[in-house]
């Protein structure tokens, strides 16, 4: 398997299992040194929050691929085959606008902590950073929906 | 953006303009003011005093929405929407601007002033007016004033007769690496902790102690769960009273004059509530079972001494001259 | 925008089964553009990004991934061969056995999400395996969760404490009674439901004399490890050695080196397929509860709990019937908004009111804080149904219709909480 390919199956996954990974090691250390060292990790409690921040984020592209998001799908269940692909298509139509408007938000954002040159508080990270991640994975949510609009019409579907 | 839209109401508002008792135009506006601090604090009561004051002088036509207890995010949030100008008005601490304003960390030396009149003066003087601002406004705000809680003081439930007794105390600082280091210096243990657990980190001791105004202790309600007051003194609690810088800019010269005028005597305003306040807050800690330790003039001396630490990281971050400016302007002040 | 158009889009979106991160990240979107209030996209994403950036909230992902591990590593299935030694026989034995855990938790825990998904990850599995509905099983974790922030210690409390300027350590004692009340009614509900669906009684009987067969001694030391979990976690917070937060940390750390070197359960080489196993039993929620962030802003922005409350509140001056609207009001901003923000903008509006009335500051906020808990099993912003539903896969609307009995029992003892005051401020009067 060529390394586009394996990265594309699991590009998400790897992402979390990684934040996640950091923050148990990073959050089980600090309470491993503040009680039995009395001494704290001043920036461990940032790192695992950025962590999770950028988890929830990474974790978008990763539920609309599989299509496992929590969605109120009761009412729809109950319609016919027809209806409903079109409807799911409708839906996928708006997540793409919505996602639109999040990378707008997240190039602000992004422009706007560059402009003043914003550091984080204890490791002094240019914020600017955290939003461009962010901003990536609302770029590759688009991408993830649109695959997973071809594969329906193509009329496959995905294991997660 | 949150910008365009804050200049598109300012150009609805001044074609829209309302008059005042005095006769005169100052455009209409309603701006949104965000704090994560409670309706119990002076930052709120300085801000609904500059509201009431604002409303009434420019006849109705400038009104001012409060939100205070974190409704509009927490500091980073609501800081980063006063500089990208979708929120108008915050209000915190210097402490909470330095991701923003680096120059803020001035205040995060130790022992830097000799009492509350000095501190006060110094935020009173040109230096707060020109000099800090230029470093605001680079930032993208503009500090309408300062007023501030007094000092910051340490609570522990670990007796501390001298500053011994710090040793290996875990003491929750914010996350500041100037504090952490400050602490470490003497001894203790800096444990930075998000605030929202601090309570709960008190009660079931996995902090030792915290440091806060008087304010924020009693405002928290550390005093259940904090067996002493250190009146350490250490920092001033300066609390900030920023406006998005292009909106202020903005503003027509009289409108502009009519903010400084009204945010003037806010801060004065807060003052009178801070020290009337800072009296009552230490009586609910004395009424809560807390004991109120004073340091001698020996231990004061060995915190300016070792708060040097952080003096010469400010140096290092900033540059000898922005730090002697605030040296000079504060000798000025005495 | 009015509040009418805005409920209105919001059903549509929901009903055409719009992810609800999506929904609740669109709607966030809306009244900034359409120029209602002054809310751009990027602040939007500020929120969200915002809201993640929460050591608290850190829990919810830990303890889910605890959940899994001791799943995974059979400490789950240990712990509860253990109870069902005791318990195996007796009617809804198992049920009630998940609510006292989920009370347990509910004491060392500040934070109803993490209270699902610690008791949550580790009990339906089994619940299931003994022949449990899982929607059932789900929907008891579900609600019973709600006790976090109402037994002591809890988020709620303290956030309310400081908005109310009222004693967190009041608040904290007045929260027992309610609790035990609420876990006791909830274990009658799954009394009554054992009794009228009935139980697979062969099921139970057979891992009952399963269990019975290997004897108490042989049982307890297979099972000690596990009987240890809550010892370690409980053990670490009471000690001051970790938050209640870090404790999430603890649990997936002490699963993982019980699982790995006392029941070698996992491989160390299977160590990264853990962690990404780990990070699926998330990937559901995370967003939802970051887009929930905006969504609150822009309600406080729109001020609809103060139309709300306001539209409410002119009904009448009776005190009883105010008591009531008022637990109304929170019902259905509950229903809408997440608990925290509902608790900073609900109290200065609320409080006023209910001490005209002559309730107790510290009464009320216990009243608050059990409103608010139903609201986070209700749709369609219920933070315990989205962990729930992300854990389990079962559909967010079956699983609330499942909930709805669990709710009636809350519902009941929110009334005696509401006029009972002495359920409330008896024990911090003699404390
Ligand atoms: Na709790
Ligand atoms: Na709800």
């Amino acid at each position: 398997m060529s390394i586009i390919k394996w990265l594309d199956k699991n590009l998400e996954y790897v992402c979390l299992a990684a934040l996640l990974i950091v923050m148990t090691v990073l959050s089980f250390t600090n309470v491993v040194l503040r009680y039995c060292f009395q001494s704290a990790l001043s920036w461990s409690d940032e790192v695992c929050c950025y962590c999770l921040a950028l988890s929830a984020f990474a974790s978008l592209p990763c539920s609309i691929r599989y299509r496992t998001a929590i969605r109120v799908d009761t009412l729809v269940t109950v319609l016919p085959q027809r209806v409903k692909k079109i409807l799911s298509l409708v839906c996928d139509v708006i997540m793409v606008v919505f996602l639109g408007v999040c990378i707008k938000g997240g190039v602000d954002v992004a422009l706007n902590s560059a402009s003043i040159n914003q550091k984080s508080p204890a490791l002094q990270i240019p914020v600017v950073w955290l939003y461009g991640v962010m901003t990536f994975f609302f770029a590759l949510s688009i991408l993830r929906t649109v695959e997973v609009v071809i594969k329906d019409l193509k009329g496959k579907q995905e294991e997660s | 953006g949150g910008a365009s839209s804050t200049a598109a109401a300012s150009t609805a508002a001044s074609t829209a303009a309302s008059t005042a008792a005095t006769g005169e135009e100052y455009g209409t506006y309603n701006w949104m003011a965000a704090m994560t601090v409670a309706e119990t604090t002076t930052n709120y009561k300085m801000v609904e005093k500059f509201a009431e004051l604002i409303n009434e002088k420019s006849g109705g036509s400038i009104t001012v929405d409060l939100y205070p207890g974190g409704q509009l995010g927490n500091t980073t949030e609501f800081t980063e929407a006063v500089v990208a100008g979708s929120i108008d008005i915050g209000t915190g601490m210097t402490t909470d601007l330095v991701d923003f304003v680096p120059e803020m960390a001035l205040f995060d030396m130790p022992n830097i002033f000799t009492d509350v009149e000095q501190m006060r003066a110094l935020l009173q003087s040109d230096y707060a007016a020109t000099t800090l601002n230029e470093y605001c406004e680079a930032a993208g705000v503009h500090m309408l004033g300062y007023s501030d809680a007094g000092f910051r003081q340490l609570t522990t439930n670990k007796k501390v007769e001298t500053l011994d007794d710090l040793k290996g105390q875990k003491i929750r600082t914010m996350t500041n690496n100037y504090h952490i280091a400050y602490w470490n210096a003497l001894g203790a243990s800096a444990t930075p902790m998000q605030f929202t657990e601090v309570f709960m980190g008190l009660q079931q001791n996995t902090i030792d102690g915290e440091e806060n105004p008087y304010m924020n202790i009693v405002g928290n309600n550390f005093q259940e769960v904090q067996k002493y007051v250190v009146e350490t003194n250490h920092l001033g609690h300066i609390i900030t009273f920023f406006v998005n810088d292009d909106l202020y800019k903005s503003l027509p010269d009289n409108t502009r004059a009519l903010v400084d005028e009204c945010a003037a005597e806010a801060v004065d305003f807060a003052a009178s509530v801070a020290d009337e306040g800072i009296v009552a807050d230490k009586q609910k800690c004395v009424d809560a079972g807390c004991e109120i330790i004073t340091l001698s003039d020996a231990d004061y001396a060995t915190l300016s001494e070792k708060a040097q630490v952080v003096y010469d990281m400010v140096r290092e971050s900033l540059g000898d001259e922005k730090v002697d400016a605030m040296l000079d302007a504060i000798a000025a002040v005495k | 925008m009015t509040i009418g158009l805005f409920f209105a889009i919001l059903a549509v979106l929901l009903v055409i089964a719009l992810p609800v991160g999506g929904v609740f990240g669109l709607l966030s979107t809306l009244p900034g553009m359409m120029g209602t209030i002054s809310f751009a996209p990027a602040d939007v994403v500020r929120s969200m990004f915002s809201g993640m950036n929460s050591f608290t909230l850190l829990a919810v992902p830990l303890f889910m991934v605890s959940g899994m591990i001791m799943a995974e590593g059979g400490l789950s299935k240990r712990l509860f061969d253990f109870f069902g030694y005791f318990i195996g026989n007796k009617r809804a034995g198992f049920p009630c056995a998940v609510v006292v855990t989920c009370m347990f938790y509910a004491a060392i825990s500040g934070s109803s999400p993490a209270t699902v998904s610690a008791v949550g990850a580790m009990t339906i599995p089994f619940l299931v395996e003994m022949g449990y509905d899982l929607v059932f099983s789900t929907a008891i974790v579900t609600v019973a969760g709600g006790l976090g922030v109402i037994i002591p210690p809890s988020i709620s409390y303290i956030v309310y404490a400081a908005a109310a300027n009222a004693s967190p350590s009041d608040l904290f004692i007045a929260g027992i009674l309610p609790g035990i009340l609420i876990g006791l009614a909830l274990m009658v509900y799954c009394y009554i439901y054992c009794s009228k669906k009935g139980e697979d009684k062969e099921k139970l009987m057979a891992s009952y004399n399963k269990i019975r067969a290997k004897g108490f001694w042989p049982l307890f030391k297979e099972s000690f490890w596990a009987l240890l979990t809550p010892v370690i976690i409980l053990g670490c917070i009471y000690s001051g050695i970790c938050s209640p937060t870090e404790a999430a940390v603890i649990s997936v750390i002490y699963g993982l080196l019980v699982c790995i070197f006392a029941y070698k359960t996992i491989k160390i080489k299977d160590l990264g397929r853990v962690f990404v196993s780990g990070a699926k039993t998330y990937v559901n929620i995370l967003f939802v509860i970051a887009a929930a962030t905006a969504f609150a802003r822009v309600m406080t922005l729109l001020r609809y709990p103060q139309t709300i409350s306001k539209a409410v509140l002119a009904i009448t001056d009776n005190k009883i019937v105010i008591l009531l609207l008022m637990n109304l009001i929170m019902l259905v901003c509950g229903m809408i908004i997440d608990n925290i923000p509902n608790i900073m903008i609900l109290t200065p509006i609320l409080l006023p009111i209910a001490t005209a009335v002559g309730i107790d500051p510290i009464h009320f906020g216990i009243i608050m804080t059990v409103n608010l808990a139903i609201g986070m099993v209700t749709p369609p912003m219920g933070i315990n149904l989205f962990v729930a539903s992300g854990m389990t896969k079962i559909p967010m609307l079956k699983l609330a219709k499942a909930t709805v009995p669990f709710l009636v029992s809350f519902l009941v003892c929110l009334i005696l909480i509401t006029f009972v005051p002495a359920l409330s401020t008896w024990l911090p009067s003699v404390l």
